[in-house]
């Protein structure tokens, strides 16, 4: 009974172990994907760069997976592939210009953001997060804790609070451009129709180029309400990518 | 009627050749001038009742042989309601191959006319008839008289079949935004006449044609498997989406009728397929516009190769090709570290030796006098001969900058920094990232885990007991009497307990300790007094004089004076008679602890 009980302890700690290993096992694959692509076997590359982001979503792996999709003519996935880079990591200037620089080749709009998404721009996605929800539960603990413990408030608490007050009111705007930019997709799909009505058959409002940015509105079965720079229409759910993948 | 045809072909050829005698676009004219242009127009006459004529043409062809089921309307074609479809016998093939509209000028007013072309084909022998039917011409009902078509095995000689136009692409497998030529050939008739083509429009989804290229001549074609001669009308086109492109023609040509009035007939072609391949994206090369065609770039010239810092200078660049120079986007300026470039502007196009070619003027800024050649301009693109990216990129020029006495430091130091505060837009691609970088967890944000409003819960939950513990806590710091009684009440609970265990055990000298401890406890809190520290006078003062005056008091006293007896007096033992008052006890202790 106990060699058993130890047994599955062994065979639980194995597992996290594996489980540790994973990271490892995306950067062989992210290498396997540099190699491919040195090679020229962009499909291959764009396969291995996938996969490292399976285990371990990161901001060099989506720009290596850009340049491998766009070498196979695929500007939407390239496009979608290096807006998630530039969502993880703002400061990458390759990505940012690789954007640009596909937009204006591809002839694609750039993303419609509101000022406050423009904001959330400005660090990483959960950077924002962290800001607000740290500074508004420091301001929480600074005037909650003194009197708690007994201490005498000093005039640094009420500094502090005030500050870390304002650097929570000041990073709401971004926290909630995070979660509007939730909703903001990319067309991959060549040939994506723009429909009057979630169907078929429905008349086609516009074309969409791939790469094109819309913004979810609502939804309907296996069909997307999209606001674009063309106008509002219905798409099939299947014909764009999320910046953040998500399921509905 | 031969010489009518010649005049009329000359009449169209000069026409033709206006269009390109004004290389120079002439200055545009004013609206008023516009105004007094369109007042000096004789009015268009609509006034007159429509009619319709319709005719097969020819009226007599062989099975499978193309005729043409012509209408035509003296009013305009927008305001011909023709049916969706035209009620013809089954065996008759047909549909609308091509419609028009033009003018004549009679009695000092122009007569519109619309001709409606229907491509009409019968496999089997036979006289078809398409019967009389109304149309809606200016709201107005309008009959279309019927029109009969015979079609025979053998036809009496000479059988001309219908007149049509050839079109002739240049090529038919073109990359999208290649330039390309199509000839619209309209041969001789078997007599040898040749008729001139006027309005001919090019018809296909996605085209763009440059009718400023536009020629017409006389030359002679192969036609049938034998040589004539033909009108040609030669144009420019330049597709603008891939895929399959249905490539057609219809113009107009004359017959003079034997009043002398011209009658215009619209003729058609059959239509040409042509494939447009996407660009390649592979090989693209940096700084690349979507110019496409066998182009070269001449050297930059500068207009000045010393110059001062601060001071602006212009940069001319001509880009040279044989077609679509007008549509040539310029290459876009570069960031250039120390330089302030403008985007181009268009200097129209210029000739040379090596052919015609687009020009385009910078104008660049030296930011400092460090600056000692100017930055590349990379610029490309595809040539559809070589089915490949050329690069095409605007070398550097060597240029001597001084420094200006008038551009403080400051100032410079300020343009070189709204020059590179933006983030530098490079012409192409980056290369591959050599490490994964940033990583995450999950590109999902924080707030969007189901976990992230639980913990934030969490927080508020543990914030706010901290909070009201506090708050109680001062509260009872003010009311410590509330803390006495309550802890009164706990200590008395206890002793009920054991003096319930010493009543069992029968224990008499504990079981009157416990009930004296007891009465002590309940009543300390009511001075506020240590409870050790009440006598019997302090207990019966808490209760009401009747009971005082009854059995509780009279407990009460019984019970110290049996304590008191035991500690002080010489007989020790108390009388077990004393376990006998525990109800009464019980019931003086319970008052006292609900008046705690």
């Amino acid at each position: 009974m106990n060699f058993k009980i130890i047994k599955s302890v062994l065979i639980i700690l194995a597992l996290l172990v594996d489980t540790q290993n994973c990271p490892a096992a995306g950067e062989a694959r992210f290498r396997a994907g540099v190699d491919a692509y040195g090679a020229g076997q962009y499909e291959s590359a764009a396969q291995a760069f996938s996969d490292s982001l399976a285990e371990q979503p990161a901001a060099g792996t989506l720009l290596n997976l850009g340049l491998a999709e766009w070498q196979q003519g695929r500007t939407g996935e390239a496009i979608l592939a290096w807006e998630q880079a530039a969502w993880l990591d703002p400061f990458n200037r390759d990505a940012r210009n690789n954007l640009l620089y596909a937009q204006e080749t591809a002839s694609v709009n750039p993303l419609e953001l509101t000022w406050f998404e423009e904001a959330s721009t400005w660090l990483p996605a959960n950077f924002w997060t962290w800001l607000a929800g740290g500074s508004l539960w420091l301001a929480v603990a600074l005037v909650t804790l003194p009197g708690f413990f007994r201490m005498r408030k000093a005039g640094w608490h009420q500094t502090v609070t005030a500050l870390a007050f304002s650097v929570f009111l000041l990073s709401l705007a971004p926290t909630t451009g995070i979660v509007t930019r939730f909703e903001i997709g990319i067309v991959l799909a060549k040939d994506t129709s723009l429909r009057l009505t979630p169907t078929q058959s429905a008349e086609v409002v516009a074309s969409l180029l791939p790469g094109e940015p819309v913004r979810e509105l609502r939804w309907r079965g296996d069909y997307l309400f999209v606001h674009t720079q063309n106008g509002n229409g219905w798409i099939k759910r299947r014909q764009i990518g999320f910046l953040v993948p998500h399921v509905k | 009627m031969r010489a009518k045809n010649f005049i009329w072909l000359l009449l169209v050829l000069s026409a033709g050749q206006n269009q390109w005698v004004f290389a120079q676009t002439p200055a545009n004219p004013t609206a008023d001038q516009l105004m007094q242009i369109a007042r000096s127009q004789p009015a268009v006459d609509i006034s007159e009742p429509v009619t319709a004529t319709a005719a097969f043409d020819p009226p007599l062809v062989r099975p499978g042989e193309r005729s043409v089921y012509r209408m035509t309307f003296n009013a305009t074609a927008v305001s011909v309601g023709l049916p969706e479809k035209i009620s013809a016998p089954p065996a008759l093939k047909i549909h609308l191959s091509a419609s028009g509209q033009n003018m004549l000028f009679s009695g000092g007013a122009f007569q519109m006319f619309a001709t409606f072309d229907y491509d009409v084909r019968a496999d089997e022998p036979g006289q078809f008839n398409i019967p009389e039917f109304t149309v809606e011409v200016y709201g107005k009902p309008v009959v279309v008289p019927g029109a009969q078509l015979e079609v025979k095995m053998e036809l009496p000689e000479p059988h001309e079949p219908v007149r049509q136009l050839l079109v002739e692409p240049s090529a038919t497998n073109v990359f999208i935004g290649e330039v390309f030529n199509v000839s619209v050939c309209l041969p001789a008739t078997q007599s040898g006449e040749i008729e001139g083509v006027s309005d001919v429009e090019l018809n296909g989804d996605s085209v763009v044609v440059d009718k400023d290229a536009a020629r017409q001549s006389i030359r002679s074609i192969e036609a049938n498997g034998r040589t004539v001669p033909a009108y040609i009308y030669e144009t420019s086109i330049t597709p603008i989406a891939r895929g399959r492109l249905d490539l057609s023609a219809q113009g107009f040509t004359v017959e003079m009728q034997p009043s002398g009035a011209p009658k215009y007939i619209l003729l058609d072609s059959e239509p040409v397929a042509i494939n447009v391949r996407p660009l390649p994206a592979e090989g693209e090369l940096p700084g690349f516009t979507g110019a496409v065609g066998s182009l070269i770039c001449d050297p930059p010239g500068l207009t000045t190769n010393v110059l001062e810092a601060g001071e602006p200078v212009q940069l001319g660049v001509v880009i040279r090709g044989q077609k679509n120079l007008d549509r040539i986007n310029p290459p876009l300026p570069p960031r250039a570290e120390g330089w302030q470039i403008f985007p181009a502007e268009r200097a129209g196009i210029v000739s040379g030796a090596n052919g015609p070619g687009a020009s385009f003027k910078y104008t660049l800024i030296p930011l400092t006098d460090a600056a000692r050649a100017t930055p590349a301009m990379p610029f490309s693109c595809f040539d559809p001969v070589r089915g490949k990216y050329l690069d095409l990129t605007i070398p550097p020029v060597p240029v001597t900058v001084v420094a200006n006495g008038t551009a403080t430091n400051g100032e410079m130091s300020l343009m070189l920094s709204e020059n590179t505060s933006e983030p530098e837009k490079e012409t192409g691609l980056s290369k591959l990232a050599p490490a994964p970088g940033w990583t995450t967890d999950s590109l999902v944000p924080l707030q969007m885990h189901g976990w992230f409003p639980l913990v934030q819960i969490f927080l508020t939950l543990g914030f706010g007991s901290l909070w009201f513990w506090g708050r109680r806590r001062r509260f009872l710091e003010r009311h410590p009497e509330i803390v006495r009684r309550r802890e009164a009440r706990r200590a008395l609970r206890q002793e009920l307990r054991l003096l319930d265990q010493a009543a069992a055990k029968n224990n008499s000298a504990d079981f009157v300790g416990r009930a004296i401890n007891a009465l002590q406890i309940a009543s300390a809190p009511h001075y506020p007094a240590t409870p050790r520290a009440l006598v019997c006078g302090d207990i019966l003062q808490i209760l009401t004089a009747s009971e005082r005056a009854g059995k509780s008091g009279e407990t009460v006293r019984r019970l110290f004076a049996a304590a008191d007896a035991a500690t002080f007096a010489n007989s020790p033992e108390i009388q077990n008679e004393l376990l006998a008052e525990k109800s009464g006890l019980k019931e003086t202790l319970l008052k006292l602890e609900a008046r705690l």
